[in-house]
């Protein structure tokens, strides 16, 4: 019995020992612990999605310390798939990075918790060049809510029809220009559409299917309808005007009577494949996220047109996408915060910013970028009439709208025999009911 | 430490009077002192606070709001909350019997004595290591309609395949079909039941004349049951908890048709800030699958042959 | 016995071969199945960043663009994040091994009245979905001040995980009590019987648990994106998600990181599965 209880005792010993050990040795050596915050030092985290390794923000970040010794910043980067899950996280236990970037359509969440800083009096006071009238006003007004700025902008695009060159000069069609109509889209597309056995082998376009904001949200602006009410309670006597019908009938009709685009559903089966770059479609209304990779691919020539308008007279709508950043508000050292936040918008990070992306500030760097992309240089257009941002004038546009709207336009496109009509006032009240809910509770 | 535990007992003399069988009891308290420490740290404060947000409306961002039963409520007419049920009931009651019988089988292949089986083995299991994105985007190619490897090698056989994920009726189907693909978890489990099984018991039926199929049938079955037993639970918790190929893959289209329930629930708790409606979505499905865990472990008595017992 | 098998051999030997053949058939036919679409990320990831989508599909990458592989590399801080990947796991095993192995046997052997009801609330805890419960368990990590540190990843792997309590306990309560009676005659203790006797009797579940432990750590994503904000502290999936973002590589990167991943999982798995069989033989020591 004694010997028997001495070998339990070694062996759980010896469990126990390795247990503790590890741990140990995981709190110290290899483990890097949490550096306490040691004297006059003050720790700010950043957090922002999307580049990579902090391609972007660590130089700035970098910079920003050194003009500031006295602030320490850690970088978090996630990928824009699991952003807000991470940052919700952050911010449900009091954990919120200091400052954090936010997409456009998730600009009023924030601001209507009363999570971030209202940043207007750091633009009215800040003397770092900090300063609204350096921004296209278009721009500057998607994180401004109810008068007040909400966001530092950081970059931003538009949308224009990039075209593959060869493809127009084997149908013999003359390259798309400033002053074209949807009407001439439509035309050009269907001539460039080939269709060889019953199989599609090039498409005239690639339409933006359920992503409502290259689509039916710049459709909807496009023929001036408006899909929501000023207030953002309802989309009842707005989604279904006879404008906003119109609209959403212009749009699908592209996929269900004149085929020009390969389905929202045939996309998902081309999973991330960019079909412009792979020549498989001749044209692409999009942002400028593609251009520099174009520009790698051999012998592909490629052009950029400004989106058509609906008359010859009328002018062409675009869409707008976008990111800014925001202060939390409960960030124990908030002025700070403010300073780091403010950084993104100094001549340093516009010179940083450009070789990635379009800063949101007018500047001496617009010109650079162009000489280097010329075709760049039909989304710097400065008056284009970008519309105002739909999803930020209502409490809460993914949750409310969207699913509905892209089941709609799932549906359409899937039985091209369907009524828009009929879909649209189906849509109406399965929406109100949602916005009711919102609004309501 | 249940040694010194004893030696220090207030009570020595009713401590030499304990029972072999109280010892074990009390020997049996003491192993599982860390999964106990572990539950109620890290386990069960999260597993009540979820409960308590199930009765409340939570936007993450500011204090949970008390709502009483509201949410429960509200998923009665919710028909998303329908839809996510149905399309997760489909999926598990096709994945976790077809995903678990091809398991079966590769184990079964896998443990014959033959050349290369090493090689076998590594090939058979690697696709269920491959994870995340690199799987998404290589399956779209599967099964992508006009030039993916599936339709390709469907019109080798003069077969016009369908639509697959970019169809409403097919999409679901084309998950179940991929699940089996990753079916490597379950069949190095049933191999390590497999070696399990005394070489002996099958040498002996072999001599009394079984043909393959018999023993398999009445030795090697029987002797296997507990690790089936442990898939069977195991694949019920997961399927029904289905979420990534939703995520990466289809975001729960087309037209709802994957719209997984885990899926829609975490849509509502990131992306509709809805948390507190998530929370009752996720105690709903700890209700469901509980119950269904339970029929099948208090049914096991019935079928489960250990040789322990 | 060695005997009456190798005459059992003899007499139904084409029979034998036969069936062996039919085995090699299936075997082949469901390993290319499997592999086809390892084969596809393969050759996605020597193509180049253009190329990657070509219609139809080239299985043969032209050119092959080996220079991939050393961009994917570089592009990231590689051996850093498998330096980090590989301390968690190292830990996270050890963790693994020790606690569950301990649980599953008091759950398999050892009696209480409470043991039923709390081996269903062990199961339990798998049922509630992450998404609800990941929020309320970073609030506790983050009170323990170990957000951006490897411990909310490795501490909870000691104090027992559902899946491996249950696993161990299946294949505990397969080894035949009188060989444990016996040993308690013997007068082992519990310690002693496990290390001696539960443990070489059950070498395949234990080859097993090692895989899955090994494995899961390896491809955790949610964790470690949730814990870690360090780069200097990432794993290689957190590496992984640098291929996606927008500015960033593109699909033939990913792949060719993708590959460059798994290689060393299919190395261990090659070596680890055969220790199956050596667990056989030892396993035989009970006849």
């Amino acid at each position: 019995m004694k010997r028997n209880r001495s070998v339990r005792w070694a062996a759980s010993g010896v469990a126990v020992g390795v247990a503790a050990g590890s741990l140990l040795l995981a709190m110290g050596a290899g483990f890097p612990t949490r550096s306490a915050a040691s004297g006059p030092t003050i720790d700010l985290t950043l957090l922002t999605f999307d580049t990579g390794p902090g391609i972007l923000e660590k130089p700035a970040v970098a910079e920003f310390m050194k003009l500031h010794p006295n602030i320490h910043v850690s970088l978090q980067t996630s990928s824009s798939t699991y952003y807000y899950t991470k940052l919700l996280t952050e911010l449900a236990t009091g954990n919120g990075p200091d400052v954090f970037l936010v997409g456009d359509t998730d600009v009023p969440t924030f601001v209507n918790s009363g999570v971030i800083e209202n940043l207007t009096p750091l633009f009215n006071h800040h003397t770092d060049g900090l300063n609204a009238s350096k921004y296209y006003s278009n721009v500057l007004n998607v994180g401004k809510l109810k008068g007040q700025i909400y966001y530092i902008p950081k970059d931003w695009s538009d949308e224009a029809v990039e075209y593959n060159v060869s493809m127009f000069q084997k149908a013999h069609l003359p390259l798309p220009k400033a002053g074209w109509t949807w009407a001439q889209f439509v035309k050009d597309a269907k001539a460039l559409t080939i269709v060889k056995n019953g199989r599609t082998v090039q498409y005239g376009a690639q339409l933006p299917g359920t992503w409502l904001r290259a689509g039916l949200e710049q459709f909807e602006a496009t023929f001036g309808a408006k899909m929501l009410s000023p207030n953002g309670k309802t989309v009842s006597g707005y989604l279904n005007s006879p404008k906003s019908i119109k609209a959403i009938e212009y749009y699908l009709n592209m996929y269900r009577v004149d085929h020009i685009s390969p389905t929202p559903t045939q996309m998902a089966g081309y999973a991330n494949v960019d079909l412009f770059e792979t020549k498989k479609v001749a044209m692409e209304p999009t942002g400028p996220w593609g251009l520099s990779k174009y520009q790698k691919v051999p012998g592909f020539k490629f052009g950029v047109a400004p989106m058509p308008s609906l008359t010859p007279t009328s002018k062409p709508v675009t869409s707008i996408f976008w990111s800014g950043w925001a202060v939390n508000k409960h960030s124990a050292h908030l002025q700070a915060a403010e300073e780091l936040a403010a950084f993104f918008a100094s001549p340093w990070w516009e010179n940083e910013d450009k070789a990635y992306a379009m800063d949101a500030q007018k500047g001496p760097w617009i010109a650079e970028s162009v000489k280097q992309l010329p075709e760049l240089s039909v989304y710097f257009k400065e008056e284009r009439d970008v519309t105002p941002l739909i999803p930020t004038q209502t409490l809460n546009w993914t949750k409310d709208v969207n699913p509905t709207l892209t089941n709609l336009i799932e549906e359409a496109i899937l039985k091209p025999k369907s009524s828009i009509p009929a879909l649209v006032k189906a849509a109406v009240p399965q929406i109100d009911e949602l916005l009711a809910q919102t609004y309501g509770g | 430490m249940v040694p010194s535990a004893l030696e220090t007992s207030q009570k020595p003399v009713r401590r030499r009077g304990r029972t072999l069988q109280q010892q074990r009891a009390r020997l049996f308290w003491w192993m599982i002192s860390p999964w106990i420490f572990g539950f109620l740290a890290f386990v069960l404060g999260p597993m009540i606070y979820s409960g308590y947000l199930s009765l409340t409306s939570w936007n993450l961002l500011n204090p949970p709001k008390f709502i009483g039963w509201q949410n429960y409520i509200q998923m009665a007419h919710d028909p998303l909350f329908w839809q996510s049920l149905k399309v997760t009931t489909i999926y598990s009651l096709a994945s976790v019997p077809l995903s678990l019988a091809f398991a079966l089988f590769l184990a079964i292949l896998l443990n014959q004595k033959i050349q290369g089986l090493s090689i076998f083995r590594t090939i058979l299991y690697l696709p269920s290591v491959v994870s995340g994105v690199a799987v998404a985007e290589v399956f779209m190619w599967v099964f992508q309609p006009q030039y993916g490897l599936l339709n390709s090698l469907l019109a080798y056989f003069g077969i016009h395949g369908p639509g697959w994920v970019s169809s409403p009726g097919w999409a679901l189907p084309a998950l179940i079909l991929m699940s089996l693909w990753g079916v490597g978890g379950p069949m190095i489990i049933f191999l390590a039941g497999l070696q399990n099984v005394s070489p002996d018991l099958k040498e002996a039926a072999g001599l009394d004349g079984a043909n393959h199929f018999r023993t398999f049938i009445h030795i090697t079955l029987p002797m296997l049951t507990p690790t089936i037993l442990f898939n069977l639970v195991l694949s019920i918790i997961g399927q029904f908890q289905t979420f990534t190929q939703a995520f990466v893959m289809t975001s729960g289209g087309p037209l709802d048709s994957t719209l997984f329930y885990v899926y829609y629930l975490f849509e509502q708790a990131f992306e509709y800030l809805n948390m507190g409606y998530a929370a009752a979505m996720a105690w709903v499905l700890f209700f469901i699958v509980l119950v269904l865990t339970l029929f099948v472990m208090v049914s096991s008595s019935k079928w489960v042959f250990y040789q322990g017992e | 016995m060695v005997n009456s098998h190798h005459a059992r051999r003899q007499s139904d030997a084409p029979a034998a071969k036969a069936s062996q053949f039919g085995v090699y058939v299936l075997l082949a036919m469901f390993s290319l199945i499997m592999l086809l679409p390892l084969i596809w990320m393969v050759s996605s990831s020597l193509k180049p960043g253009y190329d990657v989508f070509q219609f139809p599909p080239q299985w043969i990458p032209h050119p092959v663009e080996w220079s991939n592989y050393p961009k994917a590399m570089t592009f990231v801080p590689f051996a850093r994040f498998f330096l980090n990947t590989f301390t968690i796991i190292f830990f996270v095993l050890i963790g693994t091994l020790v606690s569950n192995v301990m649980i599953a046997y008091a759950f398999a052997r050892l009696e209480s009245r409470w043991k039923t009801p709390l081996f269903y609330l062990v199961l339990a805890t798998m049922m509630l979905p992450f998404a609800v419960t990941m929020i309320p368990q970073y609030a506790i990590f983050n009170k323990l001040g170990w957000v951006d540190t490897f411990l909310p990843l490795i501490v909870p792997s000691y104090f027992g995980s559902p899946f491996y309590i249950f696993l161990l306990r299946q294949f505990f309560m397969g080894i035949p009590r009188e060989l444990e009676d016996a040993a308690a005659i013997d007068g082992a203790g519990v310690f002693r019987t496990i290390y001696r006797l539960i443990l070489p009797m059950s070498w395949p579940a234990m080859v097993t648990v090692c895989i899955f432990t090994i494995q899961g750590t390896w491809n955790d994503f949610l964790g470690p994106l949730i814990y870690l904000n360090k780069e200097n502290l990432f794993t290689m999936q957190l590496g992984l998600q640098f291929f996606v973002g927008q500015y960033t590589g593109g699909w033939n990167l990913l792949m060719a990181a993708s590959t460059v991943i798994l290689t060393p999982i299919l190395v261990m798995f090659f070596f680890g599965q055969r220790f199956f069989s050596k667990g056989l033989n030892i396993g035989g020591l009970k006849g």
